[in-house]
């Protein structure tokens, strides 16, 4: 019967007896592609870290790309905090950022000048990002009211992601001692991840934690803070008085849908004014947390020095 | 808060952030002491940190946990960039701790 039908009508079959549709995997073995290149610290991280580095990729993306200041603006922000901080690899990434946006080669110089050489709208927001990565603890409220006056309440939190981002990457670079290779400053590229596969990489296994508490560490090794002391109870009433404040912007009520995250400020502000930003650096942590297993006392006090570097009583 | 969340009972959260307060780091052991001076450095003057900082925390630490050291330094440092911009009040009660099981 179907062969009758054929015959009568010509039109009418299946395509793939004419024109074959091959596989995927065929059409991409046809199809070269290229790989992107990646970022040295990409390269650095990925034996100890390497779902971490995915994670991280995805995150500088977002960072670069899809941040809502807009690539040229996150960028002049990014090289703000990395002049503020002296690092000469930062400085170098953000500049190819600002070239690729199409800004101005007088533009790019006129960010280590005065303040008087940058355009009017962005000499607050750059000014305050030196504040923020230099002195945090001395961030009026007049400061930031006068920015969400400028930006808005997402804006201005898009603003202050872009700060800490940078500040995140200094520490990062530093430590990995990055310095910049002329002309290799590739663009952030927007990968996709193959995710069951990507779960079953493994981080290599840390030394043993009762190994590095029976260290020894040579004496010249230490590095001693410049910290003022401070009585334990003039602490405890700082605590005390951070817990009393009113946050700067509206804290939002994420509702049902924010989960574990809604009992969070910190988590409600991110994701309440700036979710894709926000969730690209939980996505990193969150991978971070998984793959580096810290001793959690250990890491907590790490965390209590570095605010207590920043004065920061958070 | 966190390092209450971490395990430590009441008594022993306030012994350790009095040695961790003074800067001296006493009672420490030299690996902690030492990740605590490097993570000082790294946030204070991250331009400042040398080869000599790293490769000693290399070696007390092996690579990796090095690695993972930079790696928080670097999400506090995040972290605190939030919460001063906005002065984001600490929370009172245990956010972090799971909500009690709902009864059937």
């Amino acid at each position: 019967m179907n062969l009758v039908l054929l015959l009568a009508f010509p039109g009418i079959g299946p395509p793939a007896e004419r024109f074959p549709a091959a596989p995927d995997a065929e059409v991409w073995k046809a199809l070269p592609r290229r790989d992107p290149d990646l970022p040295a610290w990409a390269r650095s991280l990925v034996r100890p870290l390497p779902r971490t580095t995915a994670a991280m990729l995805d995150l500088d993306h977002t960072q670069r790309v899809l941040n809502p200041l807009g690539p040229a603006l996150a960028a002049k922000v990014r090289w703000v905090v990395f002049d503020t901080l002296g690092i000469a690899y930062g400085k170098v990434v953000a500049e190819a950022d600002l070239r690729r946006a199409g800004v101005r080669e007088a533009d790019i110089k006129a960010l280590a000048g005065e303040p008087d050489d940058l355009p009017a709208d962005e000499r607050r927001l750059l000014a305050f990002a030196r504040k923020l990565t230099k002195a945090g603890y001395s961030i009026t409220d007049g400061e930031v009211e006068a920015l969400v006056k400028q930006l808005g309440v997402p804006r201005t939190v898009a603003l202050v992601h872009t700060v800490a981002y940078a500040n995140f990457q200094a520490r990062v670079f530093a430590g990995l001692g990055l310095k910049p290779v002329k002309g290799e400053s590739p663009a952030a590229a927007e990968i996709t991840w193959d995710p069951q596969k990507l779960a079953k990489v493994p981080a290599p296994a840390r030394k043993p934690w009762d190994e590095v508490l029976a260290a020894e560490v040579p004496g010249k090794a230490f590095i001693k803070p410049d910290w003022e002391p401070i009585p334990f109870e003039e602490l405890e009433k700082s605590l005390e008085e951070q817990s009393d404040r009113k946050a700067r912007i509206p804290v939002p009520d994420l509702g049902p849908q924010g989960g574990g995250s809604g009992r969070i400020v910190w988590s409600r502000v991110g994701m309440g004014y700036q979710p894709a930003l926000t969730a690209a650096w939980f996505a990193a942590s969150r991978t971070h947390g998984a793959e580096a297993r810290m001793d959690p006392v250990y890491e907590n006090s790490v965390f209590w020095v570095v605010t207590r570097t920043n004065d920061c009583f958070y | 808060m966190l390092l209450a969340v971490a395990g430590l009972k009441d008594d022993e959260l306030k012994q350790r952030t009095r040695r961790l307060a003074d800067g001296k780091w006493g009672g420490f052991s030299p690996a902690e002491r030492l990740a605590f001076g490097f993570a000082y450095k790294l946030s204070r003057k991250p331009a400042d940190v040398t080869d000599a900082d790293v490769d000693a925390v290399v070696a007390a630490f092996g690579p990796e946990r090095a690695v993972d050291l930079i790696w928080y330094v670097g999400w506090v440092n995040y972290m605190t960039r939030i919460a001063d911009a906005f002065q984001l009040p600490l929370e009172r009660e245990n956010v972090f701790a799971r909500p009690p099981a709902k009864k059937p």
